[in-house]
């Protein structure tokens, strides 16, 4: 079992309810779509490793919060200690990309005075590519991203399209701020922490104590 | 996207009680850091210890807790031996203070022997290897009699090492360690220890190497971010609480203070006596079902349910005679149960924080319930795996260290599920305000 990693960057999803968050981080860790009858409480938690493009180890923790109403007040306490944030929107369902502004700019409250990667992802695209169903034109989509300086996305969770790209484009935005020395690991901020390579040929003794990994470092 | 209820409640003070709860949250988080950082064979540590605490630890005891907890860990092996099987028998066991007393006696009538005891360790500076030699036995002895007795003798021994030094409980204060050591502080003092001396010889460092982590694993399985949550949750709560205490005072003030004390003791960690060890995964899930019933909520118990379920299946069907992967899956359940205990907390308390109506009495004795079945949860796993490796086999010092630590882990998974329950005490006075 290989658990080690160089980072760990914190993610979080958020979203009106039913757009669709829980299927798309359970089609992005365990590779297949799952229907999911219930809707989240409160927050749940996903893991992920991932590589970015230098073959650095990233492990993403992933809260996946409830997107209904009586749940609201519960779900802010926990943007904090994130780096990345995905808003996500029903591409068929206006009413959730309406939203968005407000999504984008709770959490831009609650994160200062940390600034995130944000990334702007929408669902159900296997729903409009038969034609219909479409709320939310690319064009529109896009415009805002661009306002607001978004990562851009369309998804599926049912087909897999895009899902581990958006996850994939969000790691490697926060990578290049922490090689570029816009994003630094802060004590007393878990958006970013840096983890310890782990197995069992080493010695525990000297594991607590290990440094972080330095690959090709540049700053 | 209108404001909920709770989120109107919250006043222009919001942004005074983030900055707070920021600089709350970056202590927790310095804790939770140095936390997961810890590996096999460093101490395991309570949560809220840190290094510098515990290096004083380490420097304190070995200067005087480890030499009077040995010394009266082996007087009080003595009585315990000669009086375990009427104790277990009766439940009955004595209250500190007739066990202090039966002790002093014990200890005059072999008054001679304890002498030449202390002679030469005291020479060495402290009694390690008694008091190693004595916790292990102490294990065998209470093995099948189950982790109560074990932790009745916790209990004893704490007493009594208070009434021999008075003094401890200001040096746990100044350490800021909880002032209530446990049995699994001694027991961990004496695993680091034991492995401290051990590292010397090779067959320890195999043992090593396989020796699995509780705290790693409890991680794997998302307990500590589940624990985080909640801490979060806790904060939160208690925030609000400050906020609505502001502005009141003289009768109004006294009022609140008083309802969140009598929330307080609502809050009463379940008796250590009543705790079963004989919970199958069938009794879990109407017990589980029982203690939430009066809650106007459902939680969804079946991941661990299932987890029970597959550990249940797992001893029944394993033959092979390797008390080593008999003591890895111990630890592993051990920490899988807690996590998912954790997470059965961390679940109860979002869904009570989005209640429009609070029903405090119920809910303080749901949550109390639910610890006195997770503790009885961690015991029964503990009792059976280490009652597989005693059947295979009962006598060498290698399966009763396997057993001690099964215990040192399974007070562990307590103390996880202790803090957890703390941390639900301000989520319950916010509902009764």
């Amino acid at each position: 079992m290989d658990v080690s990693f160089d980072y760990q960057f914190r993610l979080i999803l958020i979203g009106d309810s039913t757009v669709g968050k829980s299927s798309l981080l359970k089609y992005f860790t365990d590779g297949r779509f799952a229907e999911i009858s219930d809707p989240t409480i409160g927050v749940d938690f996903f893991a992920h490793m991932m590589e970015v493009k230098d073959g650095t180890r990233i492990k993403l923790q992933l809260w996946d919060t409830a997107g209904q109403e009586r749940f609201r007040s519960i779900t802010k306490s926990y943007y904090r200690n994130s780096v990345g944030v995905l808003l996500v929107y029903d591409i068929c369902n206006h009413a959730s990309f309406e939203h968005i502004p407000l999504w984008l700019l709770e959490a831009k409250r609650h994160i200062e005075p940390y600034h995130p990667v944000f990334a702007l992802v929408g669902t159900k695209l296997d729903l409009v590519t038969n034609g219909e169903n479409r709320e939310v034109s690319v064009e529109e989509a896009k415009k805002f991203a661009e306002q607001h300086a978004l990562i851009f996305v369309e998804t599926s969770a049912r087909t897999g399209i895009n899902v581990r790209e958006s996850f994939s484009l969000v790691t490697q935005e926060i990578y290049n701020r922490i090689k570029s020395g816009e994003y630094k690991i802060e004590n007393g901020w878990d958006g970013i922490k840096t983890g310890f390579p782990r197995s069992n040929s080493l010695d525990f003794n000297n594991l607590a104590m290990a440094e972080p990994v330095q690959k090709n470092s540049c700053c | 996207m209108a404001e909920s209820d709770s989120e109107a409640f919250e006043s222009a003070d919001e942004e005074v009680i983030e900055k707070k709860e920021n600089d709350q949250q970056k202590k927790i988080k310095k804790e939770e850091q140095t936390q997961v950082t810890k590996t096999n064979d460093e101490p395991i540590k309570s949560p809220a210890s840190d290094d510098t605490q515990q290096s004083s630890w380490r420097s304190w005891s070995a200067f005087g807790m480890l030499k009077s907890a040995s010394q009266n860990v082996a007087s009080l092996t003595t009585h315990v031996s000669q009086s375990i099987s009427t104790a277990i028998e009766s439940i009955n066991i004595p209250d500190p203070e007739e066990m202090a007393k039966i002790n002093a006696n014990n200890e005059a009538k072999t008054s001679t022997e304890d002498e030449s005891q202390k002679t030469p360790n005291e020479e060495s500076g402290f009694k390690l290897n008694s008091l190693l030699s004595n916790v292990s036995s102490i294990s065998s002895k209470v093995v099948s009699g189950g982790l109560d007795t074990l932790e009745e003798l916790g209990k004893k021994t704490i007493t009594i090492i208070q009434e021999t030094d008075p003094n401890i409980a200001s040096k746990l204060r100044s350490m800021n360690v909880s002032n209530k050591p446990n049995l699994s502080d001694l027991l961990k003092e004496a695993k680091e220890r034991e492995d401290d001396e051990l590292s010397g010889s090779s067959q320890s460092k195999d043992l090593k190497n396989q020796t699995v982590s509780f705290e790693h694993l409890l991680d794997e399985y998302k307990g500590l971010v589940y624990l985080e949550a909640l801490e979060i949750q806790s904060n939160q709560s208690k925030l609000k609480i400050e906020v609505l205490l502001k502005p009141l005072t003289g009768k109004a003030l006294a009022e609140m203070q008083e309802t969140l004390t009598e929330v307080e003791e609502l809050c009463e960690l379940p008796d250590a006596d009543n705790f079963d060890s004989d919970l199958t995964s069938i009794t879990l899930e109407s017990k589980l079902k029982k203690a939430i019933e009066d809650l106007s909520i459902e939680v969804n118990f079946t991941e661990i349910i299932n987890c029970a379920k597959e550990l249940d299946q797992w001893i029944t069907n394993y033959n092979d005679n390797d008390t080593q992967r008999i003591y890895a899956k111990s630890i592993e359940a051990l920490a899988k149960l807690c996590a998912l205990a954790l997470n059965n907390y961390q679940k109860l308390a979002e869904l009570l924080l989005s209640l429009s109506h609070r029903s405090t009495a119920d809910e303080a004795d749901s949550v109390s319930q639910l610890c006195g079945i997770y503790f009885s949860l961690f015991n029964t796993y503990a009792g059976n795996y280490s009652e597989k490796i005693s059947q295979i086999n009962s006598t060498s010092d290698e399966s009763k260290k396997l057993s001690t630590n099964i215990f040192l882990e399974c007070s562990n998974a307590t103390s996880y599920v202790k803090k957890a329950f703390q941390l639900f005490i301000p989520i319950l006075q916010l509902g009764a305000l």
